[in-house]
């Protein structure tokens, strides 16, 4: 028997939550195609492949996405009820990203060009040079601060064939898309007006009809 | 055409819908019976709508505050071609009411407040969010499969939009005998929202030699 998840409230938490608590803004997708037998397992293996991992001050990177726990935004570590509520599953999608304020950045930059050239005695800087100064400064400036946090839940309602995801950015959302496309092998398109009217199994008359109207002209003699 | 051109040549339609709720809240009042089954409910206009031009963003209107839907500034705004692209709606059903922003062009729901949870299990309270969350997309869902049956009918160019470009150039409220409901009351009811749930549970079968954990 799945145990309950220790508590989708944690007061402490400092983000604010769409799926279990806080505004309801979100982005409504409907999940195309049918979940196959098997999907329990298959699925926790790829949100593991899929979960976040975080940035360090030493590595290349500077932005991070990946599936956390809904509740447990700092925690990686997945079972199948870490993320499976009844007929939902719930994750959270995180982005994090190292925001070095760019004005900052050079000056330390030049800063650090200076004290090289005076201890090596140069006059200029080859292309290379520079480039090693900045890694080295971005990595020492990472080291000072954290990185930017951003988690958006996401809601799947397994029976509705929905996903609601707790962000209406057009890129936020296309990233969102992808992850999802990829860790649960379905296909997902955005609610929109035609969509949302498909959705209706509409007869193949009306269904041509929708193809074919145009907009309509609710005041005469304006050229739409 | 391939489906992101279908998309993105229908967007007109979500400004089309809202302009239709508009108009039938104004002849009813706000008291719609909603499908099949006429359920009654309140679909009301609140204080917050944003009318932009047909294909030209830019010259956009936005009305807060008061009832702008009855106020002649937003008539004036419908007389130069603007459509409704954003509008705050305030539905409520057996005394529940939710409040939330819908944006046109995607019909996205937004800044929903949706009834009071009472559930204090707190795990209990993920599960009454989201059935509320549903209960007022299947409300929207059904307004709108009632506004395409009408709109992919031939009665909204014989019966449906000559009344609305009356309405748009009066200064009269409209009234419940405005709206065409003999002529448009087939066409609205050709097309159920239901069709949704019933893929929903061919889902719920399909899963069943799977179940989803209780």
């Amino acid at each position: 028997m799945p145990h309950k998840p220790i508590s989708l409230y944690n007061h402490e938490r400092s983000r604010v939550l769409g799926a279990l608590f806080g505004t309801l803004s979100y982005k409504v997708f409907y999940v195309q195609g049918e979940i196959e037998p098997g999907w329990q397992e298959r699925y926790l293996e790829k949100v593991r492949k899929y979960a976040f991992e975080a940035l360090t001050p030493d590595g290349d990177e500077e932005a991070s996405d990946g599936w956390v726990p809904i509740d447990r935004p700092l925690n990686v570590e997945f079972d199948l009820h870490t993320f499976l509520y009844d007929r939902y599953i719930n994750l959270g999608f995180r982005q994090d990203k190292y925001a070095i304020p760019a004005g900052l950045l050079k000056a330390h930059i030049e800063e650090r060009e200076r004290e090289y050239m005076i201890q090596n005695n140069k006059e200029r800087l080859g292309k290379f040079e520079r480039e090693d100064i900045k890694v080295m400064v971005k990595r020492k400036l990472k080291e000072k601060q954290l990185p930017r946090m951003k988690v958006t839940d996401m809601s799947w309602d397994l029976q509705g064939k929905r996903v609601r995801f707790w962000s209406q950015s057009n890129s936020v959302c296309e990233l969102f898309q992808s992850y999802f496309e990829e860790t649960f092998e379905l296909k997902i398109v955005p609610a929109n007006p035609y969509i949302n009217a498909i959705q209706y199994n509409l007869s193949d008359a009306l269904s041509q009809e929708l193809d074919l109207i145009d907009p309509a002209e609710f005041v005469d003699g304006l050229e739409y | 055409m391939d489906l992101i051109d279908l998309i993105e040549s229908r967007r007109f339609l979500g400004s089309e819908f809202l302009m239709w709720l508009w108009f039938k809240s104004e002849c009813y009042d706000g008291l719609f019976d909603l499908g099949p089954e006429k359920r009654p409910i309140e679909v009301i206009l609140d204080d917050a709508m944003t009318l932009e031009a047909f294909l030209a963003e830019t010259e956009r209107n936005t009305f807060k505050g008061g009832a702008p839907a009855y106020s002649p500034e937003a008539k004036v705004a419908l007389r130069q071609g603007k459509r409704l692209s954003r509008a705050k709606l305030r539905v409520i059903e057996e005394g529940r009411e939710w409040v939330f922003t819908i944006k046109a062009e995607t019909l996205d729901l937004s800044s929903i407040n949706i009834p009071a949870v009472l559930s204090r299990e707190e795990d209990e309270k993920f599960y009454e969010r989201m059935f509320l969350v549903e209960e007022i997309e299947n409300i929207m869902a059904a307004l709108y499969a009632e506004f395409i049956g009408i709109r992919l009918s031939p009665s909204w160019n014989e019966a449906m939009l000559p009344v609305m470009r009356q309405w748009i150039q009066s200064d009269e409220p409209a009234k419940p005998e405005t709206y065409p409901a003999a002529a448009v009351e087939a066409a609205a009811l050709s097309i159920s929202s239901t069709n949704q749930d019933s893929s929903a549970q061919q889902t719920t079968g399909e899963t069943s030699e799977e179940p989803v954990p209780a």
